[in-house]
């Protein structure tokens, strides 16, 4: 069943209660009210009636005689019985008051009952009367038909002011529940749109009810649908262009490999050419192997890392050790210079981050150049003066598999993923990597660490 | 849980349903005059009701050998209750008791009336319907209503000044299609058959708006003859009869200004006198004796098979003189009762009627009245009849005269002393019985929507009742008489019949 008709159901299902309730009792106390006055009324009626009996002294033959006459002498004596030791000398009522009524014999007062008799209710009010030492039976009988077909009326009335006031209820519920609900269809039709596919659908906010906060607490969520989606597909655009990268990368060695092996294999070379082809092959095998071992690294630094804190110098000085041969062959001195800080690390990720960047240095430097690997503040800056990077290409430098100038890059055995891999490591430690450079002037890549210590 | 539920709900409504309201018990109480038909049937219980009586008496009621005298003054002095009475009994020495109800025209009865009156002569039916009027009468009654609307008297007709010009336009729109030569009515012959009428009353006071009656109302050289009956159970409407021998110009009227009803209004010198219908002289000149008017009449009724009927002991006689003084005419009231099984019914005129907002069912006592003049009938008023529906006892134990008298003597002083201060205006009553007689009176059941009742036997004191009192603004002593039934006990239980509501 729907929200809004469970609601209407039990909003009305209430209303009609608490009508009926406050009907019933509307209708009991009027109805007390109504006895009461017509017992008030009959009370004086009674007394009057009483009061024009005056106590003679008569012989037993008359006294009946004089009691008839004095009751029929009454108003409305039609009302009125009169009975004797049981019997009645005066009873056009159709039955026998008496027999309904206790009157009280110690007190001359008149008492009255409700009874009903033949269908309808009636008030008795009764008393006895004294005259010439003879006790009489006097009883007036009230009709009260009257308030019994005023009640019903009065009821009926009741019945329908209360359905009329149910069904006012119903139909006012029902369009406050409407207009209530109605940003609520707006919020599943908005979702509906989001699930679809349009992920900048929103709601507009136009007051702050649960409602509006509800819908204010859906716009933020579905902006951060939005985001995720965006970042998501970002993500995913990465990793597809990463795999057409890496299909593309894998390909030139894979292809040279197959080239090479086929050739020992189907054909008959000189040991030159077999030499050469055999080097070919181990240059591609370690250059997928240098790939590879990039790639692990790469997945390895999706997760989070133990970050340590450890002092600058060691870490520089390893770094530099890690770099001698390759620089001992280029001809090319490494200056290191350190303050005496600490930063949190993984010493092993970060001396690899930095040994890729000396070798990109050591890559772009020309021989008896140097390179500058300087730990200051909260920096650690590998600086060289080599050929530069263009500005342009500054931006996509962190890119997989994104090389400046491919083919001289490949010739010095470049994968393409040294810079992405720093970036993931300086990423992977809270760290900023900035990237200045001048064409034929050099380039100095700063890491900037938010939390270095004395 | 629902299982569980539905076993609850159940013990719940059979609790409910025990929870009823205590039935009505089945105490029924026969109401004041079945109490008093019980009462005989049981005292008359081996009473065969079946048998029809023996022949009725010439006299129904005798003379009894005793007297009932009684005198009362009270303390104040205000109260003087003499009583000097003979007493009358039914000669039958029983006192029947029946059941009644109040209708008796019959279609038969009117024909039969009908027939009696006119005799082969040719009657009209009376019709309401009136020709309507020509443009010169209009325009007469225009001007005449127009002036009294200029003038400011419009009060004399009993209207109000939007009133008649009310009315003046409704005459100046019948002008405009009156004829101008007045139209004869072609009148109807009767064959003395009663015609259904339809009356209603657009007066939004009258309590009866819509009445349903038959009537036989005709016109002929033996005089008027009105005869009505209710149809159905229409309660407004109760029989009555009336023939006039003389043109309505004619009629006999009563005085308006009289105490009693049975003063005449005569546009001549006359005197009155009391007369007994035994009284077969003249002895006022006149032509004809009381007793031979009397028999006229009985005569007339027997003629109509009505013979449970006598005249009543005393007879009003107005002996009318011309200039010279000598004796123009006499008329006699003679007045009827019912016998019922040989006890008459009494002679109740003093009964006032009831009126609409003390009693609501109307019922007046039978009254059978005669007018005889030298000439013959004049003519005669027949209302309220009723009509004997069962006999309950041909003779019901009743109280003796000496039982009677004593209730009489002790309640008459308790009634009449309490008039004696009115509106702390002392009142002097003078109560003078001189009759007491032991016939039949109508009592009617209370609470009953309907014309029913009891014939029961009564001691009935008449007499007359003088009542003087100074008025206190212009302190002028008024007096005022009451000539007829004084009392009436009820001789089966000894209660005071109330004449006036008729219980």
């Amino acid at each position: 069943m729907r929200l809004k008709t469970r609601i209407l159901l039990c909003a009305c299902t209430l209303i009609a209660v608490a009508v009926t309730v406050c009907c019933t009792l509307i209708l009991g106390i009027v109805r007390e009210q109504m006895h009461s006055d017509a017992a008030e009324k009959a009370e004086e009626a009674f007394i009057e009636a009483r009061r024009t009996i005056s106590s003679v002294d008569l012989d037993a033959d008359v006294i009946d005689t004089y009691m008839i006459y004095k009751v029929h002498d009454v108003d409305s004596s039609d009302a009125f019985t009169l009975s004797r030791d049981g019997n009645y000398l005066i009873n056009n009522v159709g039955f026998s008051p008496d027999s309904y009524m206790n009157i009280n014999e110690d007190y001359r007062e008149s008492n009255q009952v409700f009874v009903r008799v033949f269908g309808k209710n009636v008030l008795l009010t009764g008393e006895y009367v004294y005259c010439s030492n003879q006790r009489f039976r006097l009883t007036m009988v009230t009709d009260l038909s009257g308030i019994d077909r005023d009640m019903r009326a009065l009821a009926w009335k009741c019945a329908g002011v209360g359905a009329a006031v149910t069904a006012l209820f119903f139909l006012l519920t029902y369009f406050l529940l409407s207009a209530s609900l109605r940003p609520v269809k707006k919020l599943q039709s908005v979702a509906r749109r989001i699930a679809g596919g349009d992920y900048h659908a929103r709601i507009a906010v136009k007051n702050r009810d649960e409602i509006g906060l509800l819908a204010e607490d859906f716009n933020t969520m579905a902006d951060a649908v939005e985001q995720s989606i965006a970042e998501l597909k970002e993500q995913n655009a990465r990793k597809q262009q990463f795999i057409n990268d890496l299909s593309h990368e894998m390909k030139t060695p894979v292809t040279s490999l197959l080239l090479n092996s086929e050739t020992l294999t189907t054909r008959t070379v000189s040991d030159e050419d077999r030499q050469r082809a055999l080097l070919r092959i181990n240059e591609q095998a370690k250059w997928i192997e240098r790939l590879s071992q990039k790639l692990m690294q790469l997945v390895m630094l999706q997760g989070s890392i133990e970050l340590v804190s450890s002092p600058v110098r060691p870490l520089l000085d390893a770094a530099k050790e890690t770099v001698a041969d390759s620089l001992a062959r280029a001809q090319i001195s490494l200056i290191v210079s350190c303050e005496d800080r600490s930063i949190q690390m993984d010493f092993d990720l970060l001396r690899s981050a930095l040994v890729n960047l000396i070798e990109n240095a050591i890559k772009a430097s020309d021989p008896q150049s140097t390179i500058e690997l300087i730990g200051a503040d909260n920096q650690i800056i590998v600086c060289d003066h080599g050929r530069g990077i263009p500005k342009e290409e500054i931006e996509r430098i962190t890119e997989p598999f994104y090389m400046v100038d491919r083919s001289r890059s490949k010739k010095l055995g470049g994968s393409g993923l040294g810079l992405a891999l720093v970036k993931q490591i300086v990423d992977a430690h809270h760290a900023e990597l900035r990237i200045e450079s001048e064409v034929g002037v050099g380039t100095s890549i700063f890491i900037r660490f938010s939390d270095a210590k004395r | 849980m629902k299982q569980k539920i539905l076993p609850i709900i159940m013990v719940a409504v059979l609790l409910l349903t025990a929870c009823q309201p205590t039935p009505d018990r089945d105490i029924i109480v026969q109401k004041d005059t079945e109490r008093l038909v019980e009462t005989v049937e049981l005292k008359n219980a081996n009473e065969d009701v079946s048998i029809e009586p023996a022949d009725m008496p010439d006299n129904p009621l005798v003379k009894m050998d005793e007297r009932y005298t009684f005198d009362f003054v009270n303390d104040n002095g205000r109260l003087h209750i003499h009583a000097d009475a003979d007493v009358y009994v039914p000669e039958t020495g029983k006192a029947p008791m029946t059941r009644v109800k109040g209708e008796y025209f019959t279609d038969a009865f009117a024909k039969k009336m009908f027939d009696k009156i006119y005799q082969g002569t040719t009657a009209y039916i009376v019709s309401n319907e009136s020709r309507p009027a020509t443009k010169a009468e209009l325009a007469e009654l225009i001007a005449y209503y127009q002036e009294l609307v200029d003038t400011g008297r419009t009060e004399d007709k009993m209207m109000d000044e939007e009133e008649a010009i009310e009315c003046i336009n409704e005459w100046k729109e019948e002008y405009k299609t009156a004829p101008d030569e007045a139209e004869e009515i072609q009148p109807v012959v009767s064959d003395g058959t009663m015609q259904l009428m339809d009356s209603t009353d657009d007066d939004p006071a009258a309590v009866f708006k819509h009445v349903q009656y038959y009537e036989l109302r005709t016109s002929g050289e033996r005089g008027q003859l009105e005869i009505r009956r209710p149809a159905e159970t229409d309660l407004s409407f109760q029989d009555y009869l009336d023939y006039h021998r003389d043109p309505p110009d004619k009629w006999i009227g009563y005085s308006e200004s009289s105490n009693t009803p049975r003063e005449i209004d005569l546009d001549k010198p006359f005197d009155s006198h009391v007369c007994s219908k035994e009284d077969r002289t003249c002895a006022y000149g006149q032509s004809m004796s009381p007793y031979d008017a009397t028999e006229l009449c009985r005569s007339f009724l027997a003629e109509l098979d009505v013979t449970d009927v006598e005249p009543v002991s005393s007879i009003d006689a107005y002996v009318t003189k011309n200039a010279d003084g000598s004796v123009d005419d006499c008329i006699y009231f003679i007045d009827f009762v019912r016998t019922v099984y040989g006890m008459p019914v009494a002679y109740l005129t003093q009964c006032e009627s009831y009126m609409f907002e003390e009693v609501e069912i109307p019922w007046d006592y039978e009254t059978i009245r005669f007018l005889v003049d030298s000439k013959g009938i004049n003519s005669l008023n027949w209302h309220y009849p009723v009509q004997v529906t069962k006999l309950i006892s041909s003779d019901a134990a009743v109280l003796t005269l000496e039982q009677a008298a004593n209730i009489f003597e002790n309640m008459s002083v308790i009634i009449y002393d309490a008039q004696t201060d009115h509106n702390d205006r002392p009142v002097y009553i003078d109560v003078l019985i001189s009759r007491v007689e032991l016939s039949l009176v109508r009592v009617r059941e209370k609470n009953e929507q309907g014309r029913t009742g009891l014939y029961i036997p009564a001691w009935v004191f008449y007499g007359k009742k003088v009542s003087n009192y100074r008025e206190p603004v212009t302190q002028e002593m008024i007096d005022e008489q009451m000539t007829g039934v004084v009392l009436a006990v009820n001789a089966i239980d000894g209660s005071i019949i109330d004449l006036g509501h008729g219980y």
